[in-house]
């Protein structure tokens, strides 16, 4: 089967930035190599490890990410690295790159500097708060980004701090938006033969997840805050049942589906003083707004929520077209009929002989479809290969070696 | 000033709606598709009347469903009448993606499946992005972003111990993960087009498109049998890492600490870290955190939240507050000087507020050109797109097949 960025050769020098953005390219079939610094790519060392052996080359999450991809280990700081580097760049397509801004240009390496030489490079620069801008050089994490980029502000319990979401999702937000980018800027060097530099800003891509809080401020100038497990209004919000908490998102227009037929459910149900719930005033925004109506319905939905378990609730609630969710856990994703139906988690990369499993296909595409076809690389594992394709010969390998340019 | 417009002489028939397939289409519209939602005022969008509204009666009032739409075209079609799928059919003739975000079958009901598309178009790039895909048990389930979170683990994960958790606050699921993966394999699908003529279908379901991004619970439980549960702000090797209360009302700042040089410095800018005996190695942080944040917030509270910010960056801490809409939108001074927000004149709502693109380029613009459409109101460039007669063009709008 073709794939569809078969075509495409891209240089990933972004570590945990960008990684997933390069895994997007990677598994549509571009040709992606890592450049690994000396000590090895940061996320090795990250877990969960398989069998939890903390062993930098059983990263379960370096697996996840990096499979399909090439590595080759070096030092772009000496000048034969530095030689090294452009002759990659010379042969590739896209470069993807987190460097704090200015580092690059301190060993002539920026694509400023670079831009005449290599016309063609569509150059991803994927940094904390983007490329200009008075915080441009400021030290970051996802923990510091989810903050200042508003989505923290939104999460969490009232009475406790507000909460980042566990995950890294920051940079999961920034490395699909760069891949998006990059592709709207390969679509302009179709057209006029040129590259492009980009400068993706994370804070902004995490600012994307902040829902409508802007424009709440913008249009009735209030702060929105987090609400924690607390009701948005009286049918929205998260429920406790038998075996843990339950979703239901049974909003009306402009906001959910179901809350007709969650009334209905829950006087078939036969929940005392559930037949107010009927009264006209309960399809009344403002009144389902004010605290004393999520006060007089919360313990009306908590009887009914428990006496069932998630699933039987997500089952007939899905069957009465009410919008809800049960909070998942791994395994209850790892169990779930539905999943396994659709095949979606299988082997993603290898640790020796052992498959890793996990997510697969984030979309089925029929003629070009996704596919992993190669577990990701030890360190430096195309070191040779590449440097032959290059032209360098085995001499000129072992000298690279011995002045510690690469592994 | 470039005005470059990379996607411009693409046209999406884009039947998607509420959050994450007009997240979608936004991308192609904002780089110069030509992108033409095909609407119905009698089901109309649900966000046109999600709040926050300027109004509180019509369905070109909403913030929600402004900044999700910028760039397009809306026309109003009664689906039920055959004529409005013969003009769709007409339009995707000359068209290159047809989109949606409907549960299974709705455009098949309608006859716009994709076997049937592909009789009028036959390299049409096809993408239907339902909750939960098309094939399986559970595939005609209906859910929002949120729904999503709490199916993919999301909401699980993100909490304190004893407590309920509580997730992200928002229909995360909407904003990044499904729009990017969708446009990124539309893009894809183009770029493959553009090498062999060829088009293809294109399914995604919003769940497990979601789960991609939150891999980390499934890897711990497919390869170690483990069930990852919400520790709050907890990390495997950073410490400190957390975020402290500051001065003010509900004022905070994020700080994290994950190698000794940090550590160092944060002990020059907290005295009271400084040879602290309970302090001094990571393995003694780690056994007396709680002591550890009594003492570091002890120093935040004192100060406001920009102030801490500040001080830790001075010495080269990753640290940031945690910033609210107001100071999102009116005081961060580097969104500022990046232009990230956007104003469009809208002619229902005025000037209003937009989210900006999270990326810019030095060879195209990525100012918006024009606010959200009002329902509808692209229905007379019908006549040009269909070569309509004016009476032809009044008889469908008085057969209500133009709504």
């Amino acid at each position: 089967l073709p794939r569809a960025l078969e075509h495409l050769k891209l240089l990933d020098l972004s570590q945990s930035m960008g990684a997933y953005c390069s895994k997007l390219l990677a598994n549509m079939g571009a040709d992606v190599t890592l450049i690994e610094p000396l000590q090895g790519h940061r996320q090795r060392s990250e877990g969960p490890f398989l069998h939890n052996q903390r062993d930098p080359s059983k990263s379960l999450k370096f697996h996840y990410l990096h499979a399909d991809k090439k590595s080759l280990c070096m030092d772009i700081e000496k000048t034969e690295g530095k030689l090294l580097l452009k002759k990659m760049f010379d042969r590739s397509d896209i470069v993807i790159e987190s460097f704090t801004p200015g580092y690059l240009q301190s060993l002539g390496l920026s694509y400023e500097q670079l831009q005449e030489e290599y016309p063609h490079l569509i150059w991803c620069s994927i940094t904390p708060f983007g490329q200009f801008g008075p915080y441009r050089e400021y030290k970051a994490d996802d923990l510091t980004l989810m903050s200042m980029g508003g989505m923290a502000y939104l999460a969490g319990y009232p009475d406790d701090s507000p909460l980042a979401s566990f995950g890294e999702i920051s940079y999961y937000s920034a490395s699909l938006c760069a891949a998006v980018a990059i592709m709207i800027a390969l679509q302009n060097r179709h057209k006029t033969n040129a590259g492009d530099f980009i400068d993706v800003s994370i804070q902004e891509c995490v600012a994307l997840g902040t829902e409508t809080a802007p424009q709440f401020y913008d249009l009735q100038g209030s702060v929105r805050k987090r609400l924690g497990y607390a009701q948005r209004e009286p049918g929205m919000g998260i429920y406790p049942c038998k075996d843990g908490y339950i979703l239901f998102y049974a909003g009306e227009i402009g906001g959910g589906t179901g809350w007709v037929r969650l009334v209905e459910w829950l006087n078939e149900e036969e929940i005392p003083d559930a037949e107010q719930l009927l009264l006209p005033q309960w399809r009344d925004k403002e009144w389902k707004k004010k605290e004393e109506a999520k006060e007089i319905f919360y313990p009306l939905m908590e009887q009914f929520t428990k006496r069932y378990t998630k699933d039987e609730l997500f089952m007939e609630g899905q069957r009465r077209k009410v919008a809800l969710g049960p909070i998942n856990h791994a395994k209850d994703l790892a169990d779930s009929v539905h999943l396994k139906d659709r095949q979606f988690f299988g082997p993603v990369s290898q640790i020796e002989q052992e498959e890793v499993l996990g997510p697969g296909a984030p979309y089925r595409l029929s003629i070009t479809p996704w596919r992993i076809e190669k577990p990701a690389p030890a360190q430096g594992e195309d070191n040779v290969r590449i440097l032959q394709q290059l032209g360098f010969d085995d001499q000129d390998v072992s000298r690279l070696k011995e002045m510690g340019v690469i592994t | 000033v470039s005005t470059a417009k990379p996607l411009e002489g693409i046209r999406i028939v884009d039947f998607t709606w509420v959050g994450a397939g007009s997240f979608t289409t936004k991308f192609f519209a904002d780089f110069g598709a030509e992108v033409i939602k095909i609407e119905s005022t009698t089901r109309p969008d649900q966000l046109r009347r999600a709040e926050p509204l300027v109004g509180d009666k019509g369905l070109n009032e909403s913030g929600y469903f402004a900044n999700r739409n910028t760039n397009k075209k809306s026309i109003t079609l009664n689906m039920k009448d055959p004529r409005s799928v013969a003009i769709v059919k007409e339009l995707i003739k000359d068209s290159d993606i047809v989109a949606n975000s409907f549960t299974p079958n709705t455009m098949e009901k309608w006859g716009l499946g994709y076997e049937e598309v592909k009789k009028v178009k036959d390299d049409v790039i096809y993408l239907c992005m339902p909750m939960q895909g098309t094939t399986g048990p559970h595939k005609d389930f209906l859910g929002y972003g949120l729904t999503i979170n709490a199916l993919i683990g999301m909401i699980h994960m993100n909490g304190l111990p004893g407590r309920p958790p509580v997730g992200t606050g928002t229909n995360y699921p909407d904003h990044v993960p499904n729009p990017g993966h969708a446009a990124f394999a539309v893009l894809s699908a183009i770029e493959y087009k553009n090498r062999t003529g060829e088009g293809q279908y294109i399914e995604l379901s919003q769940v497990e498109s979601s789960i991609s991004i939150f891999p980390e619970p499934l890897l711990a439980y497919l390869n170690n049998n483990e069930i990852m549960e919400a520790k709050g702000h907890q990390h495997p090797t950073k410490i400190p890492y957390g975020i402290y209360r500051c001065q003010g009302e509900d004022r905070w700042c994020a700080l994290s600490v994950g190698n000794d040089q940090e550590w160092e410095s944060l002990c020059q800018a907290i005295p009271a870290l400084r040879n602290h005996p309970h302090f001094d190695t990571i393995e003694k942080r780690r056994a007396n955190e709680k002591q550890l944040d009594e003492v570091i917030s002890k120093w935040t509270i004192e100060q406001t939240a920009e102030d801490v910010m500040a001080c830790l960056q001075g010495h080269g801490i990753p640290s940031g507050i945690v910033q609210d809409a107001e100071d999102l939108v009116s005081k961060d001074k580097n969104l500022q000087q990046r232009q990230f927000w956007q104003r469009l004149d809208h002619a229902v709502m005025g000037e209003t507020l937009y989210h900006g693109t999270p990326f810019k380029f030095n060879k195209i613009p990525t100012a918006y050109r024009q606010a959200a459409p009002l329902i509808g109101q692209h229905n007379e460039e019908l006549k040009k797109w269909l070569h309509l007669s004016e009476e032809d063009y009044q008889k469908l709008l008085d057969d209500r097949v133009i709504q």
